[in-house]
């Protein structure tokens, strides 16, 4: 059986989200004037780091490093990894939250370790191949882990180069517990139908959704049983146009914390 | 009513507690402030489904929240009935137990009235990170281990299944006692009032459960299987400290669900069947025998996991109605091998007060009838002989309803039965004779009888009270054998040493039965020697566990035997009344060594179908 095996001290779990920081992420988010999906994406990938921190607590007051994370943002600047050491342990994540802007109160520890940005193109494939030289490197080290989790989010398609073979090779890296997975989430402001997990090619105008949806994972049987989510079998881990609350959920599905 | 596919996240609830006094319907609530933990956010333990928060309300008072993610699904019914267990009798027995109230639209989110759960706040930690800290101190580890034997005991008999005992929601609270357990988490638990409602979507750890098991086992008998992972787990880490280092993962106590799933092939069993301890090797052996064994069969397997025979007669000697079978579920027999006192867990009960009752009838109506048979003995030794039968009953009594004390009570009780006979007999009288005359005259056997039995009163005080099991009613029925032993121990001392200045020429003995002719008393003699020997038979079964209340039941019933003067001559006996209690004991004789014989093999043959 694959994708069975639980995140621990011994055999931490691998997310990587991948961040599309090109100039047109300054526009809105579908749905919320006055909020770029910069700052969406930011947000949700806040919530996703506190929410990795959270299920690693132990007895209340220890943070277990049961999870490695490496958040990279692609844009006008290249591949800059949000962390300078790329992987950090979810027991060593809050040493990396950004400084507060807003107070902290007792029911909310601004931590904050995403910084919205937006500019130039999106060289996607580039932010592939490098996702996968730190995770080949990270499987050597953890051959019997649960497998790597990508999650990417991007508002467009890849200018820079063809993402498919990168994809591909990340697809094709893997743990003696599975393959590593790739979800993919489109966002967009556009009013085109939002398609969520479908198990074959959605039929849209869009040729983006092709693209995206041969590129994304399909969801193993085992993650599909444990989903909070009525999934299809054959699902593949894939929204097309979604939205703030879509990303919300893209980044707490993708997470495989049935696995922690 | 609330939308069915409505989600909240744990952000949502945290904001919802900002303003308690607008979420809380609950004046308790209204007041409450989360507790901050080490992140200084406030201290959440997410679950799966639910995520629980500590709030603390100004007079001190700590309550757990417990927020749903998905508020008003199904299961919603499970946990409303489960809450009826507030005042229950079944949750009395096992305080440990977190009993959830059920608040249905007890918290506002975001403008809606969601349901939650309010329970006591626990402290501790959990038990994989207990067993961590006391690695180095194998007594505190056996200390946990009894007191979990204690509480599943109670668990089981209490008719409520928790389904999801696991290292994450089992507590241990230094603060109680050194390491009071708590059992938490209610997605799992199920009681007989549940039968109707749809079982979780789980079926436990994977680290914890049956290879086999599923969801449609949610029900009785559900902990059985992973109350011995658990048990197992900590006897095994008491005396091999490495296997943590090499086999905790996080998940899990030392066991995985591999392990589970390879019974006695992994690396993990090879270890555990090479243990320095015995106990442990042995039960090892069992728990993979459990593995193989079919997933539908699992409560009834469970329950062979320690000889859980039921007696197949019931051992009413006496004329009065029979008594009902104790029923014992499981219990956990333990070897008394290597522990100190302090680390022997209490013994388990599993009668109900209604058998401790009928058994105490039988044994003043028993009392009662050699009473009136005192012309048999007339005199002061009547009353000391209807004060032996009561003993013998209610000694009966407590090793039916007191499985794990067995052995114990079987030495205890063939102890006493073999000082009875040589305080009554003489059975030195039958040696001394034929060594000094001289030192006859002067009374010495009767000196060393009283010292046997004085002896004998002070191990069995020490003994029982060591070993006292902790409900009221198990506590009687214990103190009540103490005091029946020590009194009877030591009004037979007192005769003997009275006897040494009592004529014993004619071989009247100290409880005045006129044995009359020699070779009787060669036979007494006898009889005390296979006394005895049942006795360490008895000893040993306490060490070696096997058949262990079946030889306890045939020492008590045949050491009973050679102390009744009348059982080669019962049937000549006039008065109906004499005839039927030895009569009783022989019938009930047999029927005990029928039973050693072929219930053993009955139980193996019958073990594959599950059938006790």
């Amino acid at each position: 059986m694959t994708y069975t095996r639980r995140m621990s001290t011994r055999y931490p779990g691998c997310v990587v989200v991948l961040i599309d920081q090109s100039a047109s992420m300054a526009e809105d988010i579908a749905g919320h004037t006055g909020i770029t999906r910069a700052q969406a994406v930011a947000s949700a990938a806040d919530g996703l780091l506190d929410e990795l921190v959270q299920r690693c607590v132990k007895d209340d007051d220890q943070v277990k490093p049961w999870c490695d994370v490496a958040v990279l943002g692609y844009g006008g600047q290249g591949i800059v990894s949000m962390f300078p050491p790329g992987f950090v342990s979810t027991s060593e994540l809050d040493r990396f939250a950004l400084p507060s802007a807003t107070a902290q109160d007792e029911f909310d520890t601004g931590m904050h370790w995403i910084k919205p940005m937006f500019d130039g193109h999106t060289p996607m494939a580039e932010a592939l191949q490098r996702a996968h030289q730190m995770i080949r490197g990270w499987i050597q080290k953890h051959p019997d882990s649960f497998p790597p989790v990508v999650l990417n989010v991007t508002d467009g398609m890849a200018n820079t180069a063809d993402p498919h073979e990168p994809a591909a090779a990340l697809r094709r890296l893997g743990t003696s517990d599975g393959n590593a997975l790739l979800f993919n989430l489109h966002l967009s402001s556009s009013q085109a139908q939002r398609v969520e997990y479908p198990a074959t090619t959605p039929v849209l105008e869009d040729k983006y959704a092709a693209a995206l949806f041969d590129m994304s994972s399909e969801i193993p049987p085992q993650l599909v049983e444990t989903s909070r989510f009525p999934l299809q079998p054959g699902a593949r881990g894939f929204v097309f146009n979604g939205g703030a609350a879509a990303l919300l959920h893209f980044f707490m599905w993708g997470t495989p914390v049935g696995a922690l | 009513m609330p939308d069915e596919h409505r989600r909240l996240s744990a952000h949502q609830y945290l904001a919802a507690l900002k303003d308690p006094a607008g979420a809380f319907t609950d004046a308790r609530l209204r007041t409450a402030r989360p507790v901050r933990g080490t992140r200084n956010q406030p201290v959440q333990r997410l679950g799966q489904h639910a995520v629980v928060y500590r709030l603390k309300v100004p007079d001190g008072t700590q309550y757990a929240l417990r927020c749903f993610f998905r508020p008003s699904d199904a299961h919603q019914d499970r946990y409303r009935i489960q809450a009826r267990l507030k005042h229950s009798h079944q949750a009395r027995q096992v305080p440990e137990l977190t009993v959830w109230e059920y608040l249905p639209q007890g918290m506002t989110v975001e403008n809606e009235p969601t349901p939650v759960l309010l329970g006591p706040w626990r402290s501790g930690v959990s038990l994989d990170t207990a067993i961590q800290q006391r690695l180095d101190q194998p007594q505190q580890l056996r200390i946990i281990e009894a007191r979990w034997v204690d509480l599943i005991r109670r668990l089981d008999s209490s008719g409520i299944v928790h389904g999801d005992l696991q290292h994450g929601n089992v507590l241990v609270d230094p603060a109680v006692d050194g390491s009071g357990l708590y059992l938490v988490d209610p997605d799992s638990l199920w009681t007989p009032a549940l039968a109707r409602v749809p079982p979780p979507a789980e079926a436990g750890h994977p680290n914890y459960r049956h290879p086999q098991a599923s969801v449609a086992q949610w029900g009785p008998g559900g902990d059985r299987f992973s109350s011995h992972v658990i048990d197992l787990s900590l006897l095994a880490l008491a005396a091999q400290p490495h296997l943590w280092e090499r086999y905790h993962d996080d998940h899990n106590l030392i066991f995985t669900a591999e392990d589970l799933q390879a019974p006695g092939t992994t690396r993990l069993w090879r270890e555990l069947s090479d243990s320095p301890d015995r106990t442990v090797r042995e039960r090892a052996a069992r728990l993979a025998e459990l593995c193989r064994a079919s997933a539908q069969k699992l409560p009834l397997l469970i329950s062979t996991v320690k000889p859980v025979e039921q007696p197949p007669v019931t051992v009413n000697a006496t004329p009065p109605p029979a008594p009902p079978q104790p029923v014992p579920k499981t219990q956990p027999e333990r070897p008394q091998v290597k522990s100190p006192p302090v680390e022997s867990p209490p013994p388990a009960a599993i009668a109900r007060p209604t058998h401790l009752i009928l058994l105490l009838v039988l044994a003043i109506g028993l009392d009662l009838q050699q009473y009136a048979s005192e012309d048999l003995a007339p005199g002061a030794p009547g009353v000391v002989r209807a004060t032996a039968d009561g003993l013998w009953i209610v000694s009966l009594a407590g090793i039916l309803i007191w499985p794990r004390a067995r052995p114990v009570l079987a030495a205890l009780a063939g102890g006493a039965a073999f000082a009875l006979v040589v305080m009554s007999v003489g059975w030195f009288a039958v040696v001394l004779p034929l060594l000094d005359p001289d030192e006859i005259a002067q009374g010495e056997e009767f000196y060393a009888g009283a010292a046997v039995c004085y002896l004998i009163a002070l191990a069995s005080f020490f003994l029982v009270w060591k070993h006292a099991p902790q409900r009221p009613a198990e506590r009687s029925v214990t103190r009540l054998y103490l005091a029946g032993a020590v009194s009877i121990l030591l009004a037979e001392g007192l005769l003997l040493d009275q006897g040494a200045d009592v004529v014993h020429g004619g071989w009247h003995t100290p409880l005045g039965y006129p044995s009359g002719v020699h070779p009787v008393a060669q036979v007494i003699g006898v009889s005390a020697v296979v006394g005895a020997v049942l006795m360490l038979f008895a000893l040993a079964a306490l060490v070696r566990r096997s058949l262990a209340w079946l030889i306890a039941m045939t020492t008590v019933l045949a050491t009973r035997l050679v102390v009744t003067e009348d059982h080669w001559e019962w049937r000549e006996l006039a008065d109906p009344w004499d005839r039927i209690a030895p009569l009783a004991y022989w019938v009930a004789i047999a029927a005990f060594v029928l039973c050693a014989v072929t219930v053993p093999l009955a139980r193996r043959s019958a073990e594959p179908q599950g059938a006790p």
